[in-house]
């Protein structure tokens, strides 16, 4: 054990996960963020054998797909194992998010690990949305076209923006290059900023329930929550297998087993179901450019949590009030998931709109004004 | 292992957040004595599948008043929408002169 705590790099081992104090009430939301690790380590994992037999070609990018599906050994379960622990990363990463919301994780003095956390999540969708496009089906091609024609909404420099990404005039064999190299890329960044995600954790330690001071009560990372989160790793492990040996392609797209065919549109254009309720966003305003703007507000609007969120109480556990608005919140987004997937008709265009304003108004008036008011009232009630 | 070891690498300090074992604020490590009764007569998992199942129904009924509105607002929006866009497409809309716009 001298070994473990005097060297210099397993000290560092030891200091994270294994003498680690955590406090003794958390949850099992406290495990969503181990199990994105392990999201992370099998999708580089997987990645790196899939790329061993892809070929980042406009006129092979399909067939090698097929190639390691059919002729690979084990091929179908590596490439399965990627497409749909990538779907995992995403509903872990929500829940994630969610229990910050809920709990209150992103007040001071956790506000530098709150914004990195933002961060990784916009690399995520970068990375996703980037792998989603290598296998070259249908939906690949459009859905890049559509993606990418979105900067051409900036002014002045857009149309020579996304020319200069598509290295063309359209989505072709140099965009697909590029689009591969970023997709090997982006996770390792993932991986450096999980990294700082961990030391800004750590300078503070975990968030709890209660959302007061825990050092009083605290247990070791290891064996405690080691083996909780072990717990779950294997629950993930085993509903993974399902959907991996039973349902591989439930959420995926039937489009994209269709070659990339410029000259053909599908019917609907739709992302993948993650990116689903800022799309939603992103069609809901008229406007080009605003809508633009307005999907990538959508998740940077996360960073002004801290400011605005003035309660003196750490998460809602103590609020009934805001308890009430956060489940109005889930559901808000559920409704925005579900427009996205929708034709852009009425009554579905209004209820975007109402959506996609309620998502907006949840951040810069609900939290505020409901922390205010609880503030107040708390004021009038312990005056002297 | 002396304590300063553990103080000089990357670990918190008593000027953060997060204390550190030993760190002055949290309970002294000074005689802290752990009492444990033989594994032979310990009951690790007594009633663990029954709380399981009645703790637990307890915590999550407690939580049923802040999301049961929520979520019946969202299912009400969501059937309603489906209908009326099953209407507008439908014969009966066409022959009221409200047709959905395609």
């Amino acid at each position: 054990m001298r070994t473990l705590k005097k060297n210099m790099l397993l000290r560092l081992v030891n200091s994270y996960i294994v003498d680690s104090p955590e406090p003794a009430n958390i949850s099992y939301l406290w495990n969503f963020g181990s199990l994105l690790g392990v999201c992370l380590v099998l999708q580089i994992l997987t990645g790196i054998f899939l790329a061993m037999h892809y070929q980042p070609h406009v006129d092979f990018a399909f067939n090698s797909v097929e190639h390691i599906m059919r002729d690979v050994n084990n091929g179908w379960a590596i490439r399965y194992t990627h497409a749909n622990v990538a779907s995992f990363f995403f509903i872990f990463v929500y829940i994630h998010i969610a229990r910050g919301l809920y709990y209150g994780s992103y007040k001071s003095p956790r506000v530098l690990l709150w914004s990195i956390g933002v961060i990784i999540l916009v690399v995520m969708m970068a990375t996703g949305f980037l792998g989603y496009v290598l296998p070259y089906g249908q939906m690949s091609l459009w859905g890049a076209t559509v993606i990418t024609n979105l900067l051409s909404a900036i002014p002045v420099f857009g149309q020579d923006l996304v020319e200069l990404i598509w290295g063309g005039f359209s989505v072709n064999n140099a965009t697909l290059n590029r689009f591969f190299s970023l997709h090997y890329l982006l996770p390792f960044l993932l991986a450096a900023l999980v990294v700082a995600h961990l030391i800004a954790l750590h300078t503070h330690g975990s968030n709890n329930p209660n959302g007061i001071g825990s050092s009083t009560d605290r247990l070791t990372m290891h064996p405690y929550f080691t083996f909780k989160d072990l717990v779950t790793i294997f629950l993930f492990f085993l509903i993974l297998s399902i959907f991996v040996f039973y349902y591989p392609n439930m959420l995926g797209h039937s489009d994209n087993y269709i070659p990339a065919n410029p000259m053909q549109t599908p019917a609907s254009i739709v992302p993948e179901w993650y990116l689903l309720p800022f799309y939603a966003i992103l069609r809901s305003i008229p406007n080009k450019l605003l809508g633009v703007i307005a999907m990538f507000g959508s998740l940077f609007i996360l960073l002004i949590l801290p400011i605005t969120d003035v309660s003196r109480v750490r998460g809602n556990q103590f609020r009934p009030a805001m308890k009430l608005f956060f489940w109005f919140f889930v559901v808000n987004f559920f409704i925005l998931m579900w427009i996205g997937s929708q034709h852009p008709t009425s009554p579905y265009v209004e209820i975007g709109q109402i959506s996609t304003a309620f998502y907006f108004l949840w951040f810069i008036l609900i939290v505020p004004v409901l922390g205010l008011s609880e503030n107040t009232i708390m004021d009038v009630a312990t005056e002297k | 292992m002396r304590p300063t070891v553990a103080r000089m690498s990357d670990m918190p300090g008593p000027k953060v957040y997060n204390l550190w074992w030993g760190d002055r604020g949290i309970a002294a490590q000074k005689g802290v004595i752990q009492y444990a009764i033989s594994p032979n007569r310990q009951r690790a998992a007594k009633n663990m599948f029954r709380n399981w199942l009645f703790n637990g129904y307890r915590r999550l009924a407690a939580q049923v008043p802040y999301f049961v509105v929520p979520f019946a607002v969202g299912y009400g929006t969501y059937t309603w929408a489906k209908s009326y866009d099953a209407w507008q497409n439908s014969k009966a809309a066409h022959e009221a002169g409200h047709a959905a716009e395609h």
